[in-house]
């Protein structure tokens, strides 16, 4: 670093004010969408093949199947929603009469039962008192909006992704591995049941794999994983199920079988997070990926500030709240075309959480008429989650204003004007990857 | 991740080969373009100021904050000596120094080490040939600090939104995401074993260095903005990996607490900084612009023959190398979206002596020019053992993606003219000139 960060300590708090004082926010709240990730689920993989992985059987959920929404993970996601209709009520969008707000509220999650049950879950503390119909493409179809290049909207070129994230990394493919060693070691001794630091480190005991010793390297993958990347993909595999354990409410004694706190779940999640950011945050994928999804947010919100019906927008003129439920690969491929970053107390920077959320608020000046979008992530705590704790404006969930570049301006609420907001859009989306019909 | 994919674990290397298959490479290396990081040196800051958070005092570098070591410029010459050979491998280089030191083109930012560095370079690359290097010794080098330079204008309050916006508006999150990091910090700055519970309490007359507030703050001294105590945490594991890689005994690293290992995951903390203050894209864009416009302009300006403005050399430049820091690299990386991953380094670490490399070549075929990226450093032990280098016995090299052009072709061509069109659209105009 060319001069030193030296600064005395005295001088830190020097300026801590300096946002909060300017003009006086004289917005109002016109549409909110709120693009969700499901709730608390079971692991993605089948305790009968995770067990191959480690030492100790997986602990059992509550309920059977893989990807299957807890009923911790429903409760919490109506939490989440109640904390919405407390936040939308405040702000005007909601009135308190459930089935009249009903019609301004379009809800639409991607086809699957995890999916919809979440997306029920957040009705009942959102709109508790009315029916909500849930927009969804039943399988075998696929969404155009989460998966565009299934349903043949965006054409994803095998080789360029390997190419795209090739170029990321480097030609030796042990260098991810080195680069995260302290989190495949601390992997390691979770799975296979020794403590962390232990030295030398036990042999694999007979019988099971060691994913953590898989090389890493990149080759041909499909429309869910564009690249496969070998053991990264197997270690993401086997750790996915501890930040569920957490969040789930298991006893501590079944989250990565005693041997994880809240904080090692972090760190262990980076493998994850960096799966994440190479498969859905690469330039290239995220703009196959994730342009169908950018472009009906962006015309949803021109739709509702022009008042006039748009091809390649969601619902109506009239929407008011407007709520996508998919997946971390969703949100994480959104997140990079737009160049968002976030960071919440007890998480890596970026990480879609469980029922976390990306919130674009289009509001409007009632000084001026002018619009303008305003940018945030919201989500339960892990130790929201796991406690099951209630949500109120006064004890919220967390949350993280986004500062969205190239368009948001420097006051305290990081307001960028819509027709930047467009701009900035436009210039990201891949016009290839996308249609204007769903 | 709902559909989730495992795969059995058998079919892993069915695919390795893909990339191999492909058309024979056609291109001549006309034009290369090295922008360095300077190479070993002291500690930036003073060690009286970093002892006041360590119970032990830091070693002592044969050379003042900030300077260059002596193997520091060691490693430069070694380096400078892998290019000689790579580059007359390539045909840039005919080995007659004299004849081709016209051709290359050297400039260092303003601090002696940088200076130190491209002069370590030259003397390996062009061993026979008295080199000029280009540097200013007062005031700001525009392309490698346009603000201090006045080239361009950083707005201080959109820098501190655009970094609050990043880290959900409290920089104290930055202690709960890097936790484990901090607590080596801690661990090894109070002299206890890491991972040691309870941890133990600071010792009367030191200052436990991870305690204090991470505030996000108007920057001062050339740093865009201030993270608090975040940046004195930074401050302390900057000697680590210069401790390694100067070629300390292992009992000096770190206080004999860290490995190689060790030192690459402290030294996250120090990429972390970088990323927030040289990759946010609004950061970016004000400070890596006009290196951008530089560089651009300068493969324009070899590959139509004619002298352009805001380019650097001549027409007939074949070698330009650029020595600058880690946050000129970083910057100038965040700003066109390239990545990279060394063995031994963290994603994206600027190592002593790497450097951004980008080839402007041409194909023999068609004549179409054609730029390749890709990042270069010697590893951390090729460093600290000052390990001579040849093309048989190479730096370690990452081929780098150039997002929105480069082709799926293994060395990841991007067209010129490609090249050209996706540096303007991250380029911002008011931050560039065309004088320098």
């Amino acid at each position: 670093m060319k001069t030193p960060l030296l600064q005395t300590v005295a001088s830190i708090l020097f300026a801590a004010g300096l946002l909060t004082a300017q003009p006086a926010d004289d917005t109002q709240l016109k549409q909110v969408i709120i693009f969700g990730r499901h709730g608390v689920r079971t692991p993605s993989l089948p305790n009968n093949s995770a067990d191959a992985l480690s030492a100790l059987p997986f602990p059992a959920f509550s309920v059977s199947g893989v990807d299957t929404l807890t009923p911790n993970g429903a409760r919490n996601e109506t939490l989440l929603g109640g904390y919405f209709r407390l936040w939308l009520t405040k702000e005007g969008l909601l009135t308190g009469k459930d089935p009249a707000d009903a019609a301004f509220l379009y809800l639409r999650a991607d086809g699957t039962p995890l999916m919809i049950g979440t997306a029920q879950a957040f009705a009942a503390g959102f709109l508790p008192a009315a029916a909500i119909n849930i927009n969804s493409i039943a399988p075998p179809a696929f969404d155009p909006l989460f998966d565009p290049a299934d349903a043949g909207v965006a054409h994803l070129n095998y080789k360029m992704a390997i190419a795209a994230v090739q170029g990321r990394l480097s030609d030796d493919p042990q260098s991810l591995a080195f680069a995260y060693a302290p989190e495949l070691a601390l992997t390691r001794s979770v799975l296979f049941n020794y403590p962390a630091g232990q030295t030398p480190i036990p042999p694999t005991p007979a019988g099971k794999l060691d994913v953590t010793a898989i090389p890493i390297n990149v080759t041909t993958g499909n429309t869910t994983m564009p690249v496969s990347l070998g053991g990264l993909v197997e270690v993401a595999a086997a750790i996915d199920p501890f930040v569920m354990q957490y969040a789930d409410g298991l006893p501590l004694s079944q989250v990565g079988w005693g041997r994880l706190t809240a904080g090692n779940i972090s760190q262990i999640y980076r493998l994850y997070d960096r799966l994440l950011d190479l498969e859905f945050r690469t330039p290239y994928l995220a703009g196959v990926q994730s342009s169908n999804l950018a472009s009906h947010i962006v015309r949803t919100m021109v739709q509702a500030a022009t008042g006039n019906s748009m091809t390649g927008a969601l619902a109506e003129p009239s929407t008011k709240m407007v709520v996508l439920v998919g997946t971390n690969t969703n949100i994480v491929g959104l997140a990079g075309l737009l160049r968002l970053d976030w960071m919440l107390p007890g998480y890596q920077a970026d990480v879609a959480s469980p029922s976390g959320a990306l919130v674009f608020e289009l509001r409007q000046s009632t000084h001026t008429g002018e619009y303008v979008v305003r940018a945030s992530y919201v989500s339960q705590t892990m130790d929201q989650l796991r406690n099951q704790t209630g949500l109120t404006l006064a004890a919220p969930p967390a949350k993280a204003p986004v500062f969205i570049p190239g368009c948001s301006t420097r006051n305290a609420t990081f307001d960028c004007a819509l027709e930047d907001f467009v701009s900035v859009a436009n210039r990201v989306i891949d016009p290839a990857s996308v249609d204007r019909l769903h | 991740m709902i559909r989730f994919i495992f795969r059995s674990v058998t079919p892993v290397f069915i695919c390795a080969q893909l990339l191999a298959a492909q058309n024979v490479d056609d291109t001549k290396l006309k034009q290369v373009i090295i922008f360095g990081r300077h190479s070993v040196r002291a500690p930036v800051a003073p060690n009286s100021y970093l002892n006041t958070y360590s119970v032990r005092p830091y070693p002592v570098f044969g050379v003042s904050a900030g300077i260059l070591t002596d193997n520091g410029s060691k490693l430069s010459m070694i380096l400078g000596a892998y290019y000689r050979l790579w580059l007359k491998n390539e045909g840039l280089l005919t080995g007659n120094d004299a004849a081709d030191a016209p051709f290359a083109y050297f400039r260092a930012n303003v601090l002696q080490r940088t200076h130190a560095t491209a002069q370590g370079i030259a003397a390996g690359m062009l061993p026979g040939a008295v080199v000029n290097v280009e540097w200013q010794q007062q005031g700001s080098d525009p392309i490698f600090d346009p603000v201090g330079a006045g080239v361009a204008r950083l707005d201080s309050r959109k820098a501190m939104a655009a970094v609050q916006g990043r880290l959900g508006g409290n920089g104290q999150n930055l202690a709960s995401a890097y936790a484990p990091e901090l607590a080596l910090t801690r661990s090894v700055l109070l002299g206890y074993p890491a991972g040691q519970t309870p941890v133990p309490a600071t010792p009367a007359g030191t200052v436990d260095v991870t305690s204090i507030p991470f505030a996000i703050t108007a920057g001062t001294n050339g740093s865009p903005v201030n993270l608090g105590g975040f940046g004195d945490a930074v401050n302390t594991v900057d000697p680590f990996i210069m401790e390694y890689a100067d070629g300390m005994p292992a009992a000096e690293i770190g206080w004999g607490q860290l490995s190689a290992a060790g030192v690459t995951q402290i030294s996250r903390l120090y990429n972390v900084i970088l990323d927030i203050l040289f990759r946010t894209p609004y950061l970016g864009g004000v400070e890596s612009s006009n290196m951008a416009s530089h560089i651009v302009r300068s493969m324009l300006q070899a590959a139509t023959g004619n002298a352009t403005a805001g380019a650097l050399g001549s027409p007939s430049t074949k070698e330009i190398v650029l020595i600058g820091s880690d946050t000129q690299i970083t910057g100038l990386a965040g700003l066109l979206h390239l990545d990279w991953i060394l063995p031994t380094y963290s994603a994206n670490y600027c190592a002593p002596g790497g450097s951004l490399v980008f080839e402007l070549r041409q194909s023999q075929s068609t004549g179409e020019y054609v730029v390749r990226a890709s990042y270069l450093a010697q590893t951390l032990d090729q460093l600290r053992n000052r390990t001579a280098l040849t093309l048989s016995a190479p730096p370690a090299i990452a081929p780098v993606f150039i997002p929105g052009c480069s082709t799926r072709n293994a060395t990841f061509d991007c067209a010129l003219e490609d090249f050209v069109a996706v540096a303007k659209r991250a380029i911002d105009p008011a931050s560039a000139d065309r004088l320098h």
